[in-house]
């Protein structure tokens, strides 16, 4: 009989597997039961000691932006929808920022892009999206709707249901710059921290906007893999967490947790092939509450994130509980298309863009 | 200072405001559907309920309501919107108030976006 203690699911190969399998609450408890995890009654995080009571190699709850006064902020949305096409523009920007960094890779001193729609044209052809269904040469629309459909396949929102667990899954997928697993603290589990502010031609300002899904999920999944061009010495590995919301007892301020691997916030990792998880972020939204049940929620949701996102620089594919996608390029690129429509017919209408005018500070 | 290093620009105001107005035609009647009536003592100013579908409810927030007919967008995402009441009170053009779309980049500046539509 061998001597040797039984390898934990923490250091299999196969944790990302079932990671990335689990579809409700009761695939990721049994991956949580099988894991070494002090759970919240047995360590309590304190931002001035976090390392107190903390056991090494076991995964300890911590709270998301090291702030034990988060629940307020997550909570704050309180709309279902909109948190996914917060999630939508981190992908737009993950995808903007990887262009950016292989350009720069290229040529250090290249110009920053002036705005998001400037970065999305020089870096991936794309016009205003709602340009592209009025442009009158056939070959050159032609070719810009192939674009849009090939760029479409690297941001995706897909949405299940499990009839068995009556749950809905989300998920968020871009194929972007990703995260080194030891950055995952800072920035996609940080709350009102961003490095987006002196990059113009990134969107976000605030850096908490998707974070509001966390409260409508009884769990979230987060895994996120650097590109490889821009990993910087650092560890080639797919970082990943969960993040659930405590409630502690005896006291009225529960907080939203993750799993972290060490007192400064650092999430585990796993190493795995390119080929199992490619570059990029998953958000994968567990037992997720839209407020409504069965098909009227993917019906709201194209229309809801097509008028969120009512113009977005980048398209994406919405997955709403078909195999096939709903290419999302916004509801002005659909009345466009429906004004080419009349205008070809000859039917009356008006579809008049204003010349674009400086706005000052005094009205 | 750096070639890729941001400069901003204090006075710069707010930056530009780009505005777009989408009028659709009527939809082609279903054989039954109801009539619409005529309100004969409509005020100059008043805003009737809305029921039925406008030409542009597909294209709105919410199928059924259809009420958030001016957006203001910002990199193409929407970060306000109001309902016909502005096109029919603050543009005046009361008859535009069901087939009309109206989108502006800039949140902030509801009379720019009332001024320009008036002068464009």
């Amino acid at each position: 009989m061998s001597d040797k203690a039984p390898v934990s699911l923490l250091e299999q190969p196969r944790l990302l597997s079932l990671l990335l399998e689990a579809k409700t609450t009761s695939d990721l408890g049994q991956i949580i039961k099988s894991l070494p995890i002090v759970d919240e009654s047995g360590y309590t995080w304190s931002a001035l000691d976090p390392s107190t009571g903390w056991q090494p190699g076991r995964l300890h709850w911590v709270p998301v932006g090291r702030d034990r006064g988060n629940a307020g902020r997550i909570q704050l949305a309180g709309e279902p929808y909109n948190p996914h096409a917060e999630r939508l523009i981190n992908g737009m920007e993950a995808l903007i920022e990887l262009a950016r960094r292989l350009e720069l890779l290229k040529d250090p001193q290249a110009t920053m892009p002036e705005s998001p729609r400037d970065a999305v044209e020089r870096y991936f052809g794309l016009p205003r999206l709602d340009s592209i269904p009025r442009i009158s040469d056939k070959a050159k629309r032609r070719a810009l709707e192939t674009q849009l459909r090939e760029m479409r396949k690297k941001l995706t929102l897909r949405v299940e249901f499990s009839k068995k667990q009556n749950e809905f899954i989300v998920e968020i997928r871009d194929h972007g710059i990703g995260q080194p697993a030891d950055r995952i603290h800072e920035t996609l589990l940080s709350l009102g921290q961003t490095d987006k502010a002196d990059k113009p031609y990134l969107i976000g300002v605030f850096g908490q906007g998707g974070s509001s899904a966390y409260a409508a999920s009884d769990y979230s999944i987060v895994l996120s893999r650097r590109a490889p061009e821009c990993l910087d010495g650092k560890a080639d590995a797919v970082g990943w967490t969960v993040v659930k919301k405590v409630i502690p007892k005896g006291r009225r301020d529960p907080y939203y947790a993750y799993l972290a691997t060490l007192p400064d916030g650092r999430v585990p990792s796993i190493v795995a092939p390119p080929s199992q998880f490619p570059h990029g972020t998953l958000f994968k939204h567990l037992a997720y509450d839209f407020g409504r049940q069965g098909s009227a929620v993917a019906r709201t949701l194209y229309y809801a994130l097509n008028h969120v996102l009512f113009n977005p620089v980048l398209p994406y594919d919405l997955y709403a509980m078909k195999a096939d996608p709903d290419a999302m390029n916004g509801t002005a690129h659909r009345l466009a298309r429906q004004a080419r429509r009349l205008e070809l017919d000859r039917v009356k209408h008006l579809y008049k863009p204003f010349q674009s005018q400086p706005v000052g500070n005094a009205l | 200072m750096t070639a890729n290093t941001a400069v901003l620009d204090p006075t710069a105001g707010f930056g530009s405001i780009t505005i777009q107005v989408v009028v659709l035609p009527r939809k082609v009647e279903k054989p039954g559907a109801p009539i619409d009536e005529i309100t004969l003592d409509q005020e100059p100013d008043e805003v009737l309920p809305e029921d039925g579908a406008s030409p542009v409810t597909s294209y709105l927030e919410r199928p059924k309501g259809g009420k958030l007919c001016c957006v203001f967008l910002v990199n193409g995402q929407r970060h306000d919107g109001l309902d016909n009441s502005f096109i029919v009170q603050q543009l005046g053009f009361k008859y535009l108030r069901n087939p009309t779309c109206l989108t502006s980049v800039n949140p902030l500046k509801r009379a720019e976006t009332r001024r320009v539509v008036r002068t464009g």
